[in-house]
C-alpha cells in the first residue's frame, strides 16, 4: 500500500471487517509507518474508552413485566381482531341496508347533509397507514374544549404541553372506544393537537383536564411537562411521580411544578 | 418461530441498546415492545431475527427522531427527574458520569449514535448498515467519527466549552 489508510479503513481493520487481501496490505503498511500505527492505536484506545463508558448508563431490563405485556397484547390481538372484523362487517351491512331503504332516516340525512358537511372540531379521523403527524384540531367558534380519538393499534399517549403549575388532572377508565380529553373551567382553554396515537393539550389555563381512557386500550400513558404520570396496567391506572405510587380505575392528581 | 424464547434471549440486549440510544427507560421499553409486536404480526421470512429486531427498533427510533422537534425531545432526551434529596458522594459521582456519557452521546447525530451502539452490541458492519440504511463500506468511517466525537466530549475537562473543535 503506497498511500496511508483512511481512518475508516483502520477502524474496519480493528473490527475485523476487511478482506484477507486488504488486511495483508494494511498490515504491511503499518509495519513500516509509525504515524498510521499511532493512529490505529489511538482509534483502539478511543473505542475501548467509549465502550467502557457506556456501561454506566445501563440498568436491569424489565424482562418479566415486558413479557407479560407482550403476551397480553398477543392474546388480545387474536380475539380482538376477529371481533373487530365481525363488528365492522355487521356495521357496514346494516348501514348499507339502512341507506338503501326508501324513506329511511339515514338516506334522508345523507341527502340533506352530504359527507363533507360533518361537524368539525370534536374528532380527529384516523388515517390508516398515515405517519403520526399531529394535526391541529380545526377551531370552530368557540374553541373546542374536548377531543376524542380512536386509538391507533390500541395505543394512545396524552401529553400536556406546558401545563400550568398545579393543574388538576383526572384520568378514568370507561367502557368506550375512544380516548376523550376535555378541559373544564379555568381562565383560558388550551389548544388541542391530535394524531392517530397521540393527543396533545397545549398551553391554556383550564381548571381541570379530564381524560377518559377505554377499558380495552392496550397501551396508554399520560405525560405532563416532560414527565410521565399515568400508565395503564390491565383495568387499572397507575400513577407515579406525585408522592407514593397509586393505582385504581380513576386517579386525580396535580401536575408538579 | 418460538417468540417467547426469542424474547427472553433478545429483549435484555435490545432494551440496553435502546436505553443507551434514547436515554429513557420508558421509551426504550416502548420501542422494544413495538419491535416484538411487529415480529409477531409480520415475522421476517428468512432473516436472522436478532439483527432484524434491532433494525426495526432503530428505524422506529430514527423515524421518531426525524419527526417534529417535540417528538425528538421525548424520544431522544434524558427523562426529567423530580428534585431529590442530597445524595452520598458515590451516587453523586455516578450521576455525574451518567450525565457526561449522555452529553457525549447526544453530541453524535442519531444515525451515527445508532451505529456506535450497535457496534457496541457486537453487530457486524453489514448488519449495522442494513439497520441504518447505509452502504456497509460507510460504516467504518462513520463509526470512527462517532467514536472520536464521543471521546472528545466525554474526556473534556469540567467546564469545557461545548463548542470546542474536534
Amino acid at each position: 500500500m503506497t498511500t496511508h489508510p483512511s481512518e475508516g479503513e483502520l477502524q474496519a481493520l480493528l473490527d475485523g471487517e476487511v478482506t484477507y487481501v486488504d488486511q495483508e496490505a494494511l498490515l504491511r503498511h503499518l509495519r513500516s509507518c509509525d504515524g498510521c500505527r499511532g493512529e490505529l492505536e489511538e482509534l483502539r484506545r478511543a473505542f475501548d474508552q467509549a465502550i467502557a463508558a457506556l456501561v454506566v448508563l445501563d440498568r436491569p431490563a424489565p424482562v418479566r413485566e415486558a413479557h407479560r405485556r407482550l403476551v397480553r397484547r398477543r392474546s388480545r390481538g387474536t380475539w380482538g381482531a376477529a371481533l373487530r372484523r365481525a363488528a365492522v362487517l355487521l356495521f357496514l351491512a346494516s348501514t348499507a341496508v339502512s341507506a338503501a331503504l326508501p324513506g329511511s332516516p339515514l338516506r334522508e340525512w345523507l341527502a340533506t347533509n352530504g359527507w363533507e358537511n360533518r361537524p368539525e372540531g370534536e374528532e380527529a379521523r384516523r388515517t390508516v397507514g398515515a405517519p403520526t403527524v399531529l394535526q391541529p384540531v380545526p377551531a370552530t367558534a368557540p374553541s373546542p374544549t374536548a377531543v376524542s380519538v380512536r386509538p391507533a393499534d390500541g395505543r394512545m399517549r396524552v401529553v400536556l404541553v406546558r401545563p400550568s403549575p398545579g393543574l388538576r388532572v383526572r384520568v378514568l377508565v370507561a367502557d368506550q372506544e375512544r380516548v376523550r380529553v376535555s378541559a373544564e373551567g379555568g381562565s383560558s382553554s388550551p389548544r388541542f393537537r391530535t394524531s392517530a396515537d397521540r393527543i396533545e393539550v397545549v398551553d391554556g389555563d383550564p381548571g381541570e383536564v379530564r381524560v377518559t381512557v377505554p377499558r380495552g386500550i392496550l397501551h396508554f400513558v399520560l405525560e405532563a411537562g416532560g414527565r410521565r404520570y399515568v400508565s395503564k396496567e390491565g383495568d387499572r391506572l397507575h400513577l407515579s411521580g406525585t408522592g407514593p405510587d397509586r393505582s385504581g380505575p380513576e386517579l386525580v392528581f396535580k401536575v408538579q411544578p | 418461530m418460538d417468540v417467547d424464547s426469542i424474547f427472553h434471549r433478545t429483549y435484555p440486549r435490545l432494551f440496553r441498546y435502546l436505553h443507551r440510544l434514547t436515554g429513557s427507560p420508558d421509551t426504550a421499553d416502548d420501542l422494544a415492545q413495538e419491535s416484538f409486536v411487529r415480529l409477531v404480526s409480520r415475522p421476517p421470512p428468512d432473516a436472522d431475527v436478532q439483527p432484524w429486531l434491532f433494525r426495526v427498533a432503530t428505524n422506529l427510533f430514527l423515524d421518531g427522531a426525524r419527526a417534529a422537534g417535540r417528538h425528538r425531545r421525548l424520544l431522544a432526551s434524558a427523562p426529567l427527574d423530580p428534585p431529590a434529596p442530597p445524595l452520598p458522594d458515590e451516587a453523586v459521582e455516578h450521576a455525574e458520569r451518567v450525565r457526561r456519557v449522555r452529553a457525549a452521546l447526544e453530541r453524535i447525530p442519531e444515525r451515527d449514535r445508532a451505529i456506535l451502539l450497535m457496534r457496541a452490541e457486537g453487530f457486524r458492519y453489514e448488519e449495522i448498515a442494513h439497520a441504518v440504511d447505509v452502504a456497509p463500506s460507510s460504516i467504518g468511517p462513520l463509526l470512527a467519527r462517532a467514536v472520536r466525537r464521543f471521546v472528545t466530549v466525554y474526556s473534556r475537562p469540567e467546564g469545557g466549552n461545548d463548542d470546542a473543535s474536534e
